[in-house]
């Protein structure tokens, strides 16, 4: 089982340890999910993600490169960019979703920590014989998210920086104890905040800093259980649920993350073919109307027809409702109401515009 | 681990269900072990009164954050109340166990509990 560099810190945080794709990670910390939850809605949270994947890139081939294994078109993008893309097969199927962040020499990919090992074989093997060099630096780094209304006060304070003036899905270099930090204005949660990635020395200094600073205004240590219920009341996606390798972007309303204009990426032909074709399935967002939970893998129904299946589901702490999304036939978007099989009946559930939330402009 | 709190007074199902018997009506709930490994509760399914359930059976479901878990007779019964007020408010299950019961079984007189633990035996099952 890996540790990141926080592990002690965790511990001594009362954070619940389990295991995640191979990590040692919080699950949830003394005050529990949904305290944890209200947080990050509130004021703000601390996560440890070290656990994602970090792949630096580096060579003369980079460039060409990202055009043929992203979805996103990099080639006008400029030191300091951040980019949300997808990597696909050839069929159009999903590898992995990612951030791409263009620094002044190459590029930093972060991808999710349960296909770490399948996305560095994808590349290595796709870039075989042109000059680029794939350095998986996961275990050398830390990446910490600060999200949160209250973050833009508290990095600015912390880092001694203008963190406000970085707009989204921008990146810079700042320091920390006169180490590097690459911090990005990205995060998991439908907040506002920032993504840090650091020596993994330093993030167990860093994050105790950010969260005694922050503890006074409200800030808490967030858990896996958090960052899941976050990102699911604000519809992003997690691999495995919304997006994997028998769902294509376009079902997962996601073909806003691909640029048919790049003409080179390894499967264009049949996303293009996906996107021109009436689609099939896709993916719906669902509140409870019957009370009960609904869960990744229950069963939706129309009448008597099985019409898909909940892709993640959970209570909704800020909503204080029970919501999901479900891979369904594509008829159910123009729904207003379908039923889930929880525990052997049918609870009816009603069909709501994405996402449950998003922050207050 | 220590810290959970294990009432002297109540009997424990290793399925980690406290039961506090009076004559013969058995008030169940779940024990601050299970609350703990739950995590936060976000749901509870009970049966109707009336219903009658062999021991060992599935009598509601508590579901957290986290999971969904049954809560098993402890013993043969009918059930003759349940707690409503875990309906609108499961998160009293984290904060009050003991205090959260989930409903009252009438159960044949006799002592009828071989299975049960008392609390040290319940401190033994959590601490292993």
């Amino acid at each position: 089982m890996l540790q990141t560099g926080l592990y002690d810190l965790h511990v001594a945080l009362q954070g619940r340890m389990v295991a995640f794709s191979g990590w040692s990670m919080p699950v949830q910390y003394a005050a529990g999910p949904i305290k944890e939850h209200m947080a990050v809605r509130r004021a703000g949270g601390l996560f440890d993600v070290s656990h994602m994947a970090r792949l630096e890139l580096r060579g003369t081939g980079v460039a060409d490169f990202l055009l043929r294994v992203l979805t996103r078109s990099v080639a006008r993008h400029k030191p300091g960019d951040a980019v949300y893309s997808l990597m696909t097969y050839s069929d159009g199927t999903v590898i992995d979703d990612l951030i791409a962040v263009r620094q002044e020499e190459g590029w930093l990919l972060v991808t999710n920590a349960v296909n770490r090992h399948k996305d560095l074989e994808w590349l290595r093997q796709q870039a075989k014989g042109q000059d680029v060099d794939i350095v998986d630096v996961t275990e050398q780094t830390s990446m910490l998210a600060v999200q949160g209304p209250d973050a833009v006060r508290l990095v600015s304070h912390v880092l001694g920086i203008d963190a406000g003036s970085l707009r989204r899905f921008k990146a810079r270099i700042t320091t920390w104890e006169a180490k590097s930090v690459l911090i990005t204005r990205t995060g998991y949660t439908g907040e506002d905040g920032f993504e840090l990635v650091l020596p993994r020395t330093e993030g167990g200094s860093l994050f105790q800093h950010l969260l005694e600073t922050g503890c006074p205004r409200g800030w808490l240590p967030c858990g896996l259980a958090a960052r899941d219920s976050l990102r699911l009341e604000a519809c992003l996606p997690l691999y495995g649920h919304e997006i994997s390798q028998d769902i294509n972007p376009v079902e997962a309303d996601l073909a806003w993350a691909v640029s048919f204009r790049n003409p080179r990426f390894i499967g264009r032909d049949a996303l293009l073919k996906a996107w021109l074709e009436p689609p099939t399935r896709r993916l719906c967002a669902f509140r409870m109307e019957d009370q009960g939970v609904p869960r990744a893998g229950y069963a939706v129904y129309d009448q008597d027809r099985r019409i898909g299946t909940v892709t993640s589901g959970n209570k909704s702490p800020t909503l204080d409702q029970f919501i999901g999304m479900a891979l369904c036939d594509a008829s159910a978007t123009e729904m207003e109401r379908f039923t889930v099989e929880i525990r052997g009946r049918r609870l009816s559930a009603v069909v709501v515009p994405k996402p449950f939330y998003s922050r207050p402009v | 681990m220590t810290g959970f709190s294990v009432p002297s007074n109540l009997l424990y199902a290793s399925t980690h269900e406290w039961c506090d018997r009076q004559d013969d009506v058995v008030t169940v709930g779940i024990t601050d072990y299970a609350q703990d490994q739950l995590s936060d509760v976000v749901f509870v399914e009970l049966p109707e009164v009336g219903e009658d359930f062999e021991a060992g059976q599935t009598m509601a479901t508590v579901e957290s954050v986290k999971a969904a878990a049954d809560i098993y007779a402890p013993m043969a019964g009918r059930v003759a109340e349940v707690n409503r007020t875990l309906l609108d408010s499961p998160e009293e299950i984290n904060s009050d166990p003991y205090g959260s019961w989930f409903l009252r079984l009438e159960v044949a007189p006799g002592p009828g509990h071989p299975n049960l633990l008392d609390a040290s035996g319940y401190r033994n099952l959590t601490e292993t």
